[in-house]
């Protein structure tokens, strides 16, 4: 007696075999120990496939995938449109102006002349000087967000 | 279904909405980290492959063609994801043969009777598997995803998925082998 193949078996368990072969796998599984054997022992494994379960992850997974995609969402906004050429025109014109403020001031700065009651040329001089350099961090700090952010963008893509 | 996943692709195009972020990903995740376990074995990379997973699902959203079928897009996705991380991290020691991990001795009837959990071992072996067969068999048992749906998730021929199948079924067979008997 020829004995099944396994992949026949298979084919009859999955339900993937043709009409004629369905009836011939269960005939010869009638009649024939060793592969009624041999079905038994595909047929449980079969089982036992089909009761697998997902993986579950962690609680917090989709917290953090929440989270990390809005923080993408933060990291991948457009940054602010400000041609590089203007942006350091402005930067140097300010670092001029401010240079200038200092000399001018520099120049006389001996006798602390009072301009008002309250604003001496000292005192004007290191509020104007102070301006312009919060001026200057906050185009640096600008254009440090620039080319972070095209890094970051070169990085995802 | 369908509709439920078109509407949150929709509203997190719109306005990149968490809550239809969380809706997606509550939906796919353990299928998406189960591919992941599959290729990279252990809880903590396989997590964050996963998470990888999702970040690169939601930047390419837009280009979705058929949202209803976002799970195995999203499967396709995990699955190269995680191998790539596989290929970082050099985790190839579990690739490509079985490898007899402990698995229990089926002559051993002491043995036997202290692992009696056929799932534990049908667990056990396909975390020894190959990256490829384990997922391969979990993608067609427990996702009940087509032979066809396999091959594009995977990369493989339709042909390489089913002998991919037949090998890991014979696999299991084997080590359930002893338990055949006392069932039937």
């Amino acid at each position: 007696m020829v004995h099944l193949a396994e992949e026949q078996i298979w084919s009859y368990i999955t339900g993937e075999a043709k009409a004629e072969e369905v009836v011939h796998v269960e005939s010869h599984i009638g009649k024939c120990k060793e592969c009624e054997g041999l079905y038994k022992e595909c047929l449980k494994a079969h089982q036992e496939l089909q009761q697998l379960e997902h993986e579950v992850p962690s609680m917090r997974f989709s917290t953090n995938v929440v989270e990390a995609l809005q923080d993408l969402a933060v990291l991948t906004l457009k940054p602010l449109k400000f041609p590089t050429f203007r942006y350091l025109l402005l930067a140097s014109s300010l670092l001029v102006v401010g240079c200038s403020f200092y000399l001018f001031f520099e120049v006389d700065a001996s006798g602390s002349q009072v301009l008002t009651d309250f604003v001496t040329r000292k005192n004007l001089q290191a509020i104007i000087i102070n301006l312009l350099l919060v001026l200057l961090g906050v185009l640096g700090l600008l254009g440090l967000d620039r080319l972070l952010r095209k890094r970051f963008r070169e990085r995802l893509n | 279904m369908m509709a439920e996943d078109h509407e949150h692709i929709q509203q997190y195009l719109k306005n990149q909405s968490p809550s239809a972020a969380r809706a997606l990903v509550e939906k796919y995740q353990n299928a998406v980290f189960t591919v992941c376990m599959r290729v990279l074995k252990e809880r903590n990379i396989a997590e964050e492959a996963a998470q990888d997973s999702f970040l690169k699902a939601f930047r390419k959203l837009g280009a979705l063609q058929v949202p209803g079928k976002i799970g195995g897009w999203l499967m396709k996705i995990a699955y190269t994801t995680a191998i790539d991380l596989k290929r970082k991290k050099n985790l190839l020691e579990h690739s490509g043969q079985l490898e007899d991990v402990d698995l229990p001795d089926n002559n051993n009837p002491e043995t036997l009777a202290i692992s009696r959990d056929k799932q534990a071992i049908v667990a056990s072996v396909l975390n020894s598997m190959g990256a490829t067969d384990a997922t391969v068999l979990s993608l067609f048992y427990i996702d009940d995803l087509p032979v066809k749906e396999i091959a594009n998730i995977t990369g493989l021929s339709i042909s390489n998925v089913k002998v991919k199948l037949m090998r890991g079924r014979k696999t299991i067979k084997e080590r359930l082998k002893s338990f055949v008997n006392q069932d039937f």
